[in-house]
């Protein structure tokens, strides 16, 4: 082979690697063990450290920036430890109680160990270490909160632009008696939006821990009891002792004027309230219409109105 | 003979057994017993994957499939994507540079299941300040208004929508609060937002109020308002649960179904170019996406 192939041979494959690695897009993984945090009974007003390590295959320097916030799903629920824990389960955020003890965190490439306590330590791993203080007026029951991480490339300036994440999921038990329970008080309607009306549950806690709300709805029924319209309403957090109020929007053009009954269903994982009530349904007498948009929209002088009005006072006056 | 016979086969047995104990010398075995560690990890396949060429406004780019696997020992589910269009786009780019408008804004994401191509997490804009509202049929009262475009799959289009305020909280009327309306045209280039598609009651939250539309251009997605009524906020599988995008009723995941370790899923990902972006490149952002540990 010639030196002039081999040279030719050498810059190509340079040339090639180089044009594949100018494709790649940056990507950081960072994985969490154990899957989740127990973190115990634990009665109002007292504190605990809890930790995990998180993970990284990746052979870069990582800063990581630690969040608490709401947990996005209840799998630790489904578990079988938990099985009958679901009625007993409080909605409210304790993403609040969590405080880290460093944040951001460095998290070291994969080829190096931050630190050797354990002898089944994985490559790429670090605590994270939090102190979690529940306050006094806690509700009780089993909480889950969820600890996001979000790492960001020591000395990159160009960003990261692709990550991938599995949060620390934790639960506890604040002690006392948790109890799910919610009642409709009332169904109504609340005038008109567009060409919709509005329909409205008020909806009260009755437990003693917040729930969400997974489905709320409103049936309008015919005097044979049939279904001629249904209307989801909006969802949301209920807090102990709160009335919610749910709004709906139902298209009223083929509903006639008068008196309707209506059923009402509120759904908070754990149970369903339902209550049934009676509305009057009255059209306006205008339709609400669209606002038109032109480029010079002449408007009636005020001054001429007021003009004609003192004429008009005038007239009166002096034909006295 | 019989005694030979008896002798001969007490050593045949003999020597039965004898191999027997030489035989299970040999094979003698130590116990391998190990545990593997709890890890619960996901990592992307992202080789290959390049939004780095020029793309036609009304255009999209070529498609690339973007590999989740399980890289850990535990099972995982309730996968989503996440971008941060809004910490990117934190003015209103339109008619601005093409630095202005995020990358991500234009992020369109197919999972395994669905047809439709869906935006991972949009910013539409309000267009109320420029002077491109003639011809519009705006509801009463309509704070902001503005297009939408769809792409990604063979439709193609333009959609109108407007934005009204709701009740005063504090004295002021945002379009967070209650009674906030969103209304979106179902047909193509008409501009009659008032005749259009109702997205629904909102859902009342802090800076975002949030529609979640069953019916129009918008169905199946969630559709965050500001408070300022300056933009909306388009997703579907964003759960950030810090403010209040997760009431919204569509919210859905990218990927509910579990993977086991060392298997994965791949989504398809491609930008979706509207009309009316200034040439150029657009700003860096990212696309995370999250697992949950089973």
């Amino acid at each position: 082979m010639t030196k002039f192939k081999l040279a030719f041979l050498v810059g190509f494959c340079l040339f090639i690697s180089s044009f594949q690695s100018g494709f790649g897009l940056n990507s950081i993984s960072i994985g969490i063990s154990p899957g989740y945090l127990d973190l115990g009974e634990i009665e109002p007003g007292e504190s605990k450290i809890g930790r995990f390590y998180m993970v990284t295959p990746s052979d870069e320097l990582f800063l990581v920036y630690l969040s608490s916030i709401k947990a996005s799903n209840i799998n630790i629920l489904q578990k079988e430890k938990y099985n009958n824990s679901l009625p007993f389960y409080s909605e409210e955020d304790s993403s609040s109680w969590i405080n880290f003890l460093s944040n951001p965190m460095k998290l070291l490439p994969a080829n190096q160990t931050a630190e050797k306590k354990s002898a089944s330590l994985v490559k790429g791993m670090r605590e994270v270490s939090f102190v979690l203080k529940v306050p006094e007026n806690a509700e009780p029951g089993y909480h889950i909160g969820e600890i996001s991480m979000d790492p960001r490339i020591v000395g990159e300036t160009e960003g990261i632009n692709m990550k991938a994440i599995v949060p620390m999921n934790y639960i506890l038990m604040v002690k006392g008696n948790a109890e799910r329970s919610g009642k409709i008080i009332d169904i109504t309607t609340n005038g008109f939006s567009g060409s919709n009306l509005r329909l409205k549950i008020f909806y009260k806690n009755t437990g003693s821990v917040t729930t969400s709300i997974d489905r709320s709805e409103i049936y309008v029924l015919d005097k044979d009891g049939k279904t001629i319209g249904t209307v989801l309403t909006n969802r949301g957090y209920v807090r102990p002792g709160e009335v919610k109020e749910l709004d709906g929007l139902m298209g009223y053009e083929y509903i006639e004027e008068g008196e309707y009954k209506v059923k009402g269903l509120v759904s908070y994982l754990t149970g369903v309230a339902e209550a049934d009530g009676t509305i009057h349904i009255s059209k306006p007498s205008n339709i609400p219409t669209g606002e038109v948009v032109t480029k010079d929209e002449s408007k009636f002088p005020l001054w001429i109105l007021l003009l004609i009005i003192i004429i008009i006072l005038l007239y009166i006056i002096f034909k006295r | 003979m019989k005694l030979r016979l008896m002798l001969f086969g007490a050593l045949f047995l003999g020597l039965m057994l004898f191999d027997g104990v030489l035989a299970d010398t040999a094979s003698d075995s130590a116990t391998v017993d190990i545990t593997i560690s709890s890890v619960t990890s996901i990592e992307l396949n992202t080789s290959g994957i390049s939004f780095t060429g020029t793309i036609n406004p009304m255009g999209n780019s070529s498609t690339h499939g973007l590999t989740v696997t399980n890289v850990g020992s535990s099972d995982v589910n309730n996968v989503y994507a996440q971008v941060n269009t809004g910490a990117i786009e934190t003015a209103n780019p339109r008619g601005g540079a093409s630095t202005a408008w995020s990358a991500t804004n234009f992020l369109g994401l197919k999972n395994t299941t669905d047809t439709d191509w869906r935006y991972v997490g949009k910013q539409v804009w309000n267009t109320s300040a420029g002077d491109d509202a003639l011809g519009y049929t705006l509801t009463s009262g309509a704070k902001a208004y503005g297009d939408l475009w769809v792409g990604g799959s063979a439709t193609t289009n333009l959609f109108y929508w407007d934005l009204k305020n709701g009740s005063a909280v504090s004295g002021v009327a945002n379009c967070n609060s209650t009674g906030s309306t969103l209304m979106i045209q179902g047909t193509a280039n008409n501009k009659n937002t008032a005749g259009g598609t109702s997205a629904g009651t909102v859902a009342v939250g802090v800076d975002w109020g949030v529609f979640s539309p069953s019916a129009g251009p918008l169905k199946g997605y969630c559709v965050a308002a500001h408070y300022l009524c300056t933009k909306l906020y388009v997703y579907q599988f964003d759960h950030n649960t810090t403010g209040s995008l997760d009431e919204c009723t569509n919210i859905a995941y990218s990927h509910i179904t579990t993977i086991n370790p060392d298997e994965s899923i791949t989504w398809s990902l491609k930008e979706i170019i509207p009309p009316a972006v200034a040439a150029g490149g657009t700003t860096q952002s990212t696309l995370t996406v999250y697992a949950s540990s089973v």
